[in-house]
Parts: structure tokens; sequence; C-alpha cells
């Protein structure tokens, strides 16, 4: 219900707003500008809606704040397989999703799909390899299978709806292990296998409540957190124990 | 019923996690052994990060560790000197240990010696427990004549001559302060190195090398886990950041049922079968360490979040 009147309030919208025909041009929103994590998150969907001057193809684009990992490779050893090289990518968004109208290498133009980093391997275009001299190729191919498999970069193709050439919308669906931080998503119009426009917008996922609070003083007071946590735990077992204990020992 | 977890940061299974939290309680209860090497694999075949389950394990097996030996100080299972004194030297060789690791996280070979560690030590204590446990349970009844002058004998007699020599009244023998000071040093230099509680490798060193009742065993390698992973849960968090609240409740409030059920169990079952359950599980993660190593695997490139 909430899409639909969003929807009917963006058609009476873009209609009054009256693009230029001339010129291409394109406006973005998104139904929430941030993603609450509590205790009871799941997973989020968020619609993407909005509204394109001409006929054209749409790709939304949404990338997580840059992260570190280490990656690690096991070699043959005679009949065993040992942990033989270790090293650590800088600097590549956690999540990176792309979703289009139609398959993104059906309507853009391979020069295009570098340029606007509209493909899965823009996400190692600014990273820094560390740890390892030879075999860069190797470690970047497998980063990229490894992202793909855990599902954290992916093309989404026909997620995006375009009606009567004038709007579009897509359902972005967000899993529960996300990055924290400012999310950018960057939606582009393409026509003829070019990019004609362009807009970008920022998505805040955060904690919230208890869950911020608990990450806060875990990060901030680390070993406070960790003295007064442990007696905590230390505690409840302990009281668990006796009271569990005293329970059995009536039943007996 | 999805519950979000605030350090781990993905949502688990709260039915599934406290299940996992029963199982390990219930070998705890059992046997004596904290669990770690069976609630961090578990875990991080959940998804929860590596790091993170290794610290928000030591914290589980802490508060659990707390009910047992609670449950075992109330049957007069405890033998509080020879913990103490183990506990000193684990200390000890813990510490000593960290800064092994260190060195050899520096030279890159830290995960293979780990990998060999598990497979060779808990396939050798696994297995001469198996048999020992089994030719105990069928020789049941019957005194067993034992050698004269072997190598057990030796060891004895060497052991005697110890300096130090002590009584200990609740486990009814008598040894070298000396002795057990090196045996929990050497255990905590495996525990640092094995990211484990060490009640695996405490708990065989408690009955063969030292003789004391199964059951006092238990008791006491409970006592002395709750103080062992109290000191790495404090560090984990202090260094890492990686104890995960909520994650290490929810194992506490199912491996708190466990433990009495493990408890209770262990209180009627005689202590070659305890010995022999022990055994088993020992062996089977010596074997399932030793398959990881063999098999071809299926993707040989692995990539984990570094730390936050």
């Amino acid at each position: 219900m909430k899409y639909v009147t969003l929807l009917l309030a963006f058609i009476a919208f873009s209609l009054q707003a009256g693009f230029s025909a001339a010129e291409d041009n394109l406006i973005t929103q998104l139904d929430s500008d941030h993603v609450d994590i509590t205790a009871h998150f799941t997973g989020e969907q968020i619609l993407v809606f909005g509204a394109i001057a001409n006929k054209g193809d749409v790709i939304i684009k949404v990338t997580s704040p840059a992260q570190d990992v280490a990656m690690s490779q096991k070699v043959r050893n005679g009949p065993i397989w040992l942990d033989s090289g270790h090293i650590s990518v800088k600097n590549t968004p956690g999540i990176m999703y792309l979703l289009s109208s139609h398959p993104i290498n059906q309507i853009v133009a391979p020069q295009a799909l570098t340029k606007y980093g509209l493909n899965l391997q823009s996400g190692l275009s600014s990273s820094v390899l560390e740890g390892s001299t030879q075999g860069m190729e190797d470690w970047q191919t497998a980063f990229l299978r490894l992202k793909q498999s855990k599902k954290y970069y992916k093309e989404f193709d026909n997620a995006v709806t375009v009606v009567g050439d004038r709007l579009f919308f897509a359902k972005l669906t967000l899993p529960a292990k996300l990055p924290l931080g400012e999310y950018a998503l960057d939606t582009y119009l393409v026509r003829d296998g070019k990019v004609t426009a362009h807009q970008s917008s920022k998505l805040e996922v955060r904690q919230v409540q208890s869950e911020l609070w608990v990450s806060n003083f875990a990060h901030q007071n680390p070993w406070l957190y960790g003295v007064s946590f442990t007696l905590l735990a230390i505690f409840i077992g302990l009281a668990l124990g006796i009271l569990l204990r005293r329970n059995s020992n009536k039943d007996g | 019923m999805d519950i979000f977890l605030p350090i781990a940061h993905m949502d688990v299974n709260l039915w599934l996690i406290l299940f996992f939290g029963g199982i390990v309680g219930f070998l705890s209860g059992l046997v004596g052994v904290g669990g770690g090497f069976l609630i961090t694999p578990l875990l991080i075949f959940i998804g929860v990060p590596p790091i993170v389950a290794v610290a928000t394990g030591a914290a589980q097996i802490a508060g659990t560790s707390a009910g047992g030996s609670y449950a075992h100080w109330r049957l007069g299972n405890i033998d509080f000197k020879m913990g103490i004194l183990l506990l000193c030297g684990s200390w000890l060789g813990g510490g000593g240990g960290v800064y092994l690791a260190k060195l050899l996280q520096a030279s890159g070979q830290f995960g293979n010696i780990v990998t060999f560690l598990y497979v060779g030590l808990l396939g050798f204590i696994g297995s001469s427990m198996l048999i020992e446990s089994l030719s105990a349970i069928r020789h049941a009844g019957t005194v067993v004549k034992k050698k004269e002058g072997g190598l057990g004998a030796k060891l004895a007699v060497w052991m005697e001559n110890l300096p130090g020599q002590m009584n200990f009244p609740t486990s009814g023998l008598r040894a070298s302060v000396v002795l057990i000071f090196i045996l929990g040093g050497a255990v905590g230099v495996l525990t640092s190195l094995m990211g484990v509680g060490g009640g695996f490798v405490m708990v065989p060193v408690m009955i063969y090398m030292l003789k004391m009742p199964t059951k006092i065993v238990v008791g006491t390698s409970l006592f002395q886990l709750l103080f062992t992973t109290a000191a790495v849960a404090v560090m984990q968090a202090g260094v890492n950041h990686a104890v995960d609240p909520f994650l290490a409740l929810i194992l506490i409030f199912g491996s708190a049922f466990g433990t009495q059920w493990g408890t209770k169990l262990g209180m009627r079952l005689p202590g070659e079968k305890l010995r022999l359950i022990l055994a088993l599980v020992v062996v089977a993660v010596a074997a399932k360490m030793l398959i990881g190593l063999l098999i071809t695997p299926h993707e040989v490139y692995s990539m984990t979040r570094s730390a936050v």
C-alpha cells in the first residue's frame, strides 16, 4: 500500500515537473534514506523510484563503504593441503549491487561499462593488494569469485521496471549482514549504449538503540567492556547453575 | 525466531544457538571439557566471523564453567589445591605461548602449526585414551597386573623423587609441586597456540600423569577452565573487540541446561565410560581435521573480513 501511494504521488509530480524533452534527465528517490539495524533486523526492502525524461534503460548501483579483507590460499604439499599464501585486499566495497532494466552488457557499450564502473570488476578499481608480489591476477579473480559466491557482489538483471518510458522503480533487497555506514546509490540513464544522465543518492545504514550502545561500548572502551561482560557472563552462568540445581533437587 | 548480533554483525536463529549451547554444556558437565573445540567450528559453520567465534566461545565457556564448577563443588568434586597450582602453571605457560604464537604468526606458519598440533596431539591423546578405557571396561572387576620395571613404573619412581612432594587429600594422592607446575605450564602453552580452554589436554594429563580419580578431574578441570577462559575473554574483548554479548548470553543459557544433564549423567556413569566418551569425541575432532588436510578443497582461496 505504501508503495502504491508513493508511486501515485510521484506520477503526479513528474507530470507537472515537465522535463525539457531535448535534454536527458533523471530524478531518483528512495522511500527511506536510512536503514536502522535493531535486534530484530533480518534484512530490509527499500523502494527506489524515479522519473526519466526520455526513453531509455535504468541502472542502479549500490555500494557499501570500503573495507579491508584478508585472503588466504591453500596449496597442495605432497598428500596434504596447507595454507601457503596470505594477502590483504584494502579499500574495496563490502557490498555492491547492480540493478538494471535489462542485462547490463546488452545495454551499455564496453567503454562506458569501465568508465562508469557498471560491472562487478569495478569493486577492485581502487583496491590495494598487499602481501604478495606474484599471481596478482589470480588473487583478483578469486576475490571477485568469492564476493559473488557469498552474494556480496551481485548483478540483478531486469530488477528495474520502467513504466511508460517515464517512470521507473526497483525493490532493493538488503540482507541481514550489512556493513554499517553511508552507502552510495547511483542511478544511470542509458540510451544507445551510452550513459546520458546520472544521479547520486545516499543511504545510511546505522545501528540504533541497545545495539548501537553495545557496539559503541565494545569499541570505545574495549577493556572495560571485556572485564564487565566477562564478569556478567560468569555471574549469569553461576546464577543459572544454582537456580537449575535447586529446581532439580526439589524435583528429586 | 531471528536475532541480530551487534558485534558479529549478522542475524542468527535463536533456537539454533540455544541448541548449540545445550550440546556444549552437556559435554562440559559430563567430561569436564569446555567445548571451545566444538563451539568455535559450529559458529564458523553458520557464518560467524572466525575471530568473533573464538572470542565469544571463550566468554561462553567462562559462563558455562562457572555454573558447572558450582554443581561439581556441591558434589565435592573439585580439588582446589590441585586446581590452583595447575592454574598458576598454565597462566605462566599461557603468557609465554602468546609470544610464541606471535612469532609463528610473523613467520606465516601459524595456521599450519595449529592444524598439525590438533591432528597430532588430539589423535595421540584420543587414541591412547580410547585403548585404555576400552581395556578398562573389558577388564572391569578383574585386577589388572602392572608390569614391573616398565616405562610407566620408571616414570612413577622418577615422579616420586621430584622435590616438593605435597599431599592432595581431595584427590587422595601425593605429588610434586614442581611436576604440577610443569604440566600446567605445558598445557598453558598449548592453550595459547590452539585457542581452546585446554580441558582437552588438561583432563588426560590429570587422569594419566597425576592419576587423579576421573570424577575429581572433571570438577577440577571445570574450575580451572573458568579462570583460563575468563582471562582469554577479557583479552579478546580488549584487543580484538570480538566478544558478541548477545551470542554469548544465548549460548550460556543453552549450555546451563545442558550442563545440569551432563553433570547428573556423569555421576551415574563409571569413570572408564566417561573416559571412553571423551576419547571418542577427541578422536572424532582429530579425524575431522585430518580429513580437512587430505581432501581437495572445493575452493582453494578463502576470504575473511579483517578485524574491525
